[in-house]
């Protein structure tokens, strides 16, 4: 055998392992690939997977949750969600840092807004801090007069009914409303609103198709994958060559 | 070898990298929408009748009871949110005379769709009015592969335009 034909053969193996090796992943990306396109028709993307093999990393356990009693209610963070009582209100990534009654609302301040809900929990309007305090807060207060006020770096504001301005006061006048553990059953009912509803079929659909679902390395064979096949997309096309020529 | 194959994959990311982000402050959005001197803020308390053309805008009902604007001479300033596909997007609306005078993201939270926050697609909107139907009276140009922010957009458009019509700044058109 010449070189040259030793190298061809060579060339035509690796060629040949890699397409085996690749084919079935292959069918894996491009099955789920073409499910994903469609999950928004197919409503994947409303409907939560509820298998404990399907709840990977965003799984949660009792110490995450932030929790702040507001007259009969709790007020919950878990993750991104945020709960009364057991009851979803919204999603948000900032943190959650108090919530009171006031006014016949709850109030409920993340770092980002302040959020007015009703006592049933319909939401009655989000505001940015930013369009009504010098930065965002770090914590809530209620003052001697009962009204709310905010941290901002080491100086407090608090605002009127109307919500709509906030003034400077001072800190002697304000109790900080401080995070609380909520009773056990409240804890347990928050889980599993939480895990039941933390993976959608189209997270799951997008896990399998980044091979996150087979955790943190997972992507790395995914991106391995990728590049045998455009390795052989190369191979490939110079074997073909080679007979044309 | 290895910064190479790092380099790849950031430039193939980059796309989702970059959409998301605050591009403007609300607050800075309302400084500049009036010369930094912003009137105080006020509220459109939502009836039930007025709760339903918002659905009917949006496609949705819409989340909240109250809405929050600024409003000088014949001008009014909105900060809305809407989802595109699954997170909102706060975008910035300043109507004058019934009339928009500018669309402007302020947040973008999506990895895809990102394109709307330039002003080749937000400059569309400048002295779009409202029609009986509540539709735009001008057509916008959509984005490949950013329709439902493109949508979000529109929707949010419309809904500042109606809310002007609101206001008591409305009353204010002939200035």
């Amino acid at each position: 055998m010449t070189k040259r034909s030793k190298k061809r053969h060579s060339l035509h193996r690796w060629h040949r392992y890699l397409g085996l090796f690749a084919g079935l992943f292959t069918l894996w990306i491009t099955l789920s690939g073409i499910v994903l396109n469609h999950s928004a028709e197919l409503a994947f993307d409303q409907q939560y997977a509820s298998s404990n093999w399907a709840l990977t990393d965003d799984s949660i356990e009792a110490s995450s949750i932030i929790a702040y009693k507001s007259a009969n209610q709790w007020i919950s963070q878990l993750n991104d969600r945020i709960y009364m009582d057991t009851q979803e209100i919204t999603v948000n990534n900032s943190p959650l840092i108090g919530a009171a009654n006031f006014q016949q609302m709850q109030v409920v301040a993340t770092t980002d807004s302040l959020w007015l809900f009703n006592n049933s929990g319909q939401l009655i309007e989000q505001i940015d801090w930013s369009l009504m305090l010098p930065a965002n807060p770090t914590r809530l207060g209620i003052t001697q007069g009962k009204r709310l006020a905010m941290q901002v770096s080491n100086d407090w504001y608090s605002t009127d009914e109307t919500m709509l301005s906030w003034q400077p006061i001072s800190q002697q006048q304000v109790r900080i409303v401080q995070p609380t553990q909520p009773p056990q059953i409240i804890t347990q009912q928050l889980l599993d609103a939480y895990n039941g509803k933390s993976t959608t079929y189209e997270q799951l659909l997008l896990n399998l198709h980044t091979g996150r679902i087979f955790g943190e390395y997972g992507a790395y064979l995914t991106d391995l994958i990728a590049l045998i096949l455009a390795t052989l997309a190369i191979s490939g096309f110079t074997i073909w060559l080679r007979r044309w020529q | 070898m290895k910064r190479w194959f790092t380099l790849g994959l950031l430039l193939l990311s980059a796309t989702s990298l970059f959409a998301k982000g605050v591009y403007q402050t609300p607050e800075a959005f309302i400084q500049e929408g009036f010369q930094g001197e912003p009137p105080a803020p006020k509220v459109i308390w939502l009836s039930q009748p007025l709760k339903e053309t918002l659905a009917n805008i949006l496609g949705h009902s819409y989340r909240g009871l109250r809405v929050r604007y600024w409003g000088k001479g014949n001008r009014t300033a909105w900060v809305l949110n809407e989802i595109g596909k699954e997170k909102p997007i706060t975008i910035g609306v300043i109507v004058r005379a019934g009339q928009l005078e500018q669309v402007t993201i302020l947040t973008f939270r999506e990895s895809r769709g990102g394109e709307v926050r330039y002003p080749s697609f937000t400059d569309q909107f400048i002295n779009a009015k409202l029609k009986n139907d509540h539709d735009l009276d001008k057509p916008i140009d959509g984005i490949s592969g950013a329709t439902l922010s493109v949508r979000a957009v529109e929707k949010t458009a419309q809904l500042a335009l109606f809310l002007h019509q609101q206001t008591p700044f409305s009353n204010d058109e002939a200035q």
